[in-house]
């Protein structure tokens, strides 16, 4: 069922992105004109050296935003469904957490490697904590029914894992505490050209494996007993679901720190805008959503000279949106 | 043997739908019942029996969520555990008592979802889907309602609703699991007439499990009773009353 305004939707997002991916790599210090943007992008000839490394060092940080948002709303739109909460998300239901232990662990625990084999080495234990909590909270919530206290009980996880994350820097020397307090703030800076082609990807291979789920999600929506009646394999399914989301939750946290709300603000927005319910629409345009909203608040915090951290400019605009998805909630309850 | 044809020797009903050999249905160590051979071709359906007898359990071992210990089940003359889980929902289409969606989805939506059985991996709806449940709605008159918001409708409502969704899943057997439990009493009598109707006009089978014992004569060519450890076939609709009350000593 094709709907025409969904497309626009899409269509306009798409633009937005855009759009806002040239305004950040334009603005700034040493304002470069945005024909010599697109120009540097293109390869063409450079008029001024420094432009085209500024270029690069802003083109690196507004591809690691979009990607980092749109897999923060991917994983998170996937866990309200597989959580049946609209409140659930990667950071709520501590997989970020998770990921962020498993970071820890092999930079506190001394391994160094270099180049590409340290940052999978992260990526990997980073994956495995953000499965590990997922894993654990799948089991749980066999013994809580309770979909609202599933979700303090994913929080109860998430502090106990960021109390071993703390243990953990009892060993740690100052500057390595400096590094994981300014990392924990959320960054989409300092990623090295060759970590952003990695992200990058990941981030859309897991995206487009999220994708191919569209018919288990669709049939999800009803609940575990109705999906296996349509014909779904449900034990597949629910691995699926749990290895895509703590990968694409897992590497936005390994690369930009834990970023919080916008895994749960954006399938709440983009809810409000599109008219399917198909999944094989929600999670493009949620994807798209998230990349949005990602450019946007990378925008901000480079336009207060870098001195607001993500994680404010993303609680300013995700925490509202929250409350007004609770208020909504209740509503929902009342009347049913 | 049990045999129950409904349809005169129409070519449908020579084909046995639904074949339960012989089974025995256990949860732990604890036996529901046993069963003789009974084979159901269409037609409307009562499951009797009392609390923990055994009825959503009989179900589940149809649809392969609950293994049986002894016996067979056949669907279309082959062993269930030959199908795969894709060609079952094919087959089966189900209605639990109550119904949970989540997510804002309009009853368009959630009658679009008993289409999944015949979709490809990326989910996407046909027009031919569309047409589909443009037809179910119309014949079960929810049309008027097709835009509105699920969560919003009344129990009544939702289970229509989730019929109807049944339907859309185009399969020769739709299993109901108590579905007028919610119901009040107008509710209940307008969705079993819709059931035997629905049976009778489209040739399919339909079993519904109950506590409500009046009409079964009316409405149901046969009562599949559970009691004392045993399920046996009721064909006889003057004797539907009279053996479910000396079975539950009334």
């Amino acid at each position: 069922m094709k709907n025409k305004k969904d497309i626009y939707i899409a269509v306009i997002l798409l633009i937005g992105i855009l759009i806002l991916f040239l305004v950040n790599l334009s603005v700034g210090d040493g304002n470069v004109p945005i024909s010599e943007t697109v120009n540097i992008l293109f390869g063409g000839n450079v008029k001024n050296e420094t432009w085209s490394f500024i270029v690069e060092h802003r083109l690196n940080r507004s591809i690691t935003a979009i990607m980092a948002g749109g897999a923060l709303a991917v994983a998170g739109l996937i866990l309200q469904v597989f959580f049946r909460n609209p409140l659930a998300g990667p950071g709520v239901l501590g997989v970020t957490s998770g990921a962020s232990l498993g970071v820890a662990l092999i930079v506190m625990g001394g391994f160094t490697f270099s180049g590409l084999v340290q940052s999978s080495a992260i990526i990997i234990s980073g994956v495995l904590g953000a499965f590990g909590v997922l894993f654990l909270l799948l089991l749980l919530s066999k013994y809580v029914k309770n979909q609202i206290t599933l979700l303090v009980v994913g929080l109860m996880i998430g502090y106990f894992v960021s109390a071993l994350v703390n243990i953990l820097f009892l060993a740690a020397d100052e500057s390595e505490t400096r590094a994981y307090v300014i990392w924990g703030l959320g960054s989409f800076e300092k990623l090295s050209t060759l970590e952003v082609y990695l992200f990058t990807v990941i981030v859309s291979v897991f995206s487009v494996l999220a994708l191919m789920l569209s018919k288990g999600l669709n049939a999800l929506v009803l609940g575990a007993d109705y999906a296996k009646s349509l014909g779904i394999n449900m034990k597949f399914l629910r691995l699926m679901i749990i290895l895509i989301t703590s990968v694409l939750a897992a590497v936005v946290t390994v690369y930009c720190g834990p970023i919080s709300f916008i895994g749960i603000a954006v399938p709440q927005l983009v809810l409000l805008i599109l008219k399917s319910r198909n999944y094989r629409w929600f999670i493009p345009v949620c994807f798209l959503g998230g990349g949005f909203l990602g450019i946007f608040s990378d925008l901000i915090v480079r336009w207060s000279d870098n001195s607001l951290p993500l994680n404010t400019v993303t609680a300013i605009i995700g925490a509202p949106i929250i409350i007004w998805t609770i208020v909504k909630l209740n509503h929902q309850f009342a009347k049913s | 043997m049990e045999h129950l044809s409904l349809f005169g020797q129409s070519l449908n009903s020579i084909i046995n739908l639904l074949n339960l050999k012989n089974i025995e249905i256990k949860v732990g160590k604890r036996l529901l019942f046993k069963s003789s051979e009974i084979c159901l071709t269409n037609g409307l359906i009562a499951v009797v029996g009392r609390n923990g007898s055994g009825k959503s359990t009989l179900f589940k071992s149809i649809l392969k969520s609950h293994s049986i210990d002894k016996g067979q089940i056949l669907l279309f003359d082959k062993d269930i555990a030959e199908y795969s889980s894709a060609e079952m929902s094919q087959l089966i289409a189900v209605v639990y008592t109550k119904s949970e969606v989540f997510g804002d989805h309009t009853v368009k939506d959630i009658l679009l979802l008993g289409r999944i059985p015949y979709q490809g991996f990326f989910g996407k709806n046909t027009a031919l889907d569309l047409k589909i449940i443009e037809e179910v709605a119309k014949k079960m008159n929810i049309i008027e309602f097709l835009d509105r918001q699920f969560a919003y409708l009344s129990d009544g409502e939702k289970q229509l609703v989730m019929i109807a969704r049944a339907f859309v899943q185009e399969t020769p057997i739709i299993l109901l699991d108590e579905p007028s439990a919610f119901l009040d009493v107008v509710n209940r009598l307008q969705l079993v007439q819709i059931l035997k109707d629905l049976a009778e006009t489209e040739n399919k089978l339909i079993l519904y499990s109950t506590h409500h014992l009046d009409q079964l004569e009316v409405n149901c060519e046969g009562v599949l009773l559970i009691h004392e450890e045993k399920m046996e076939l009721l064909t006889d609709k003057n004797k539907f009353q009279s053996s479910i009350k000396a079975a539950f000593k009334l």
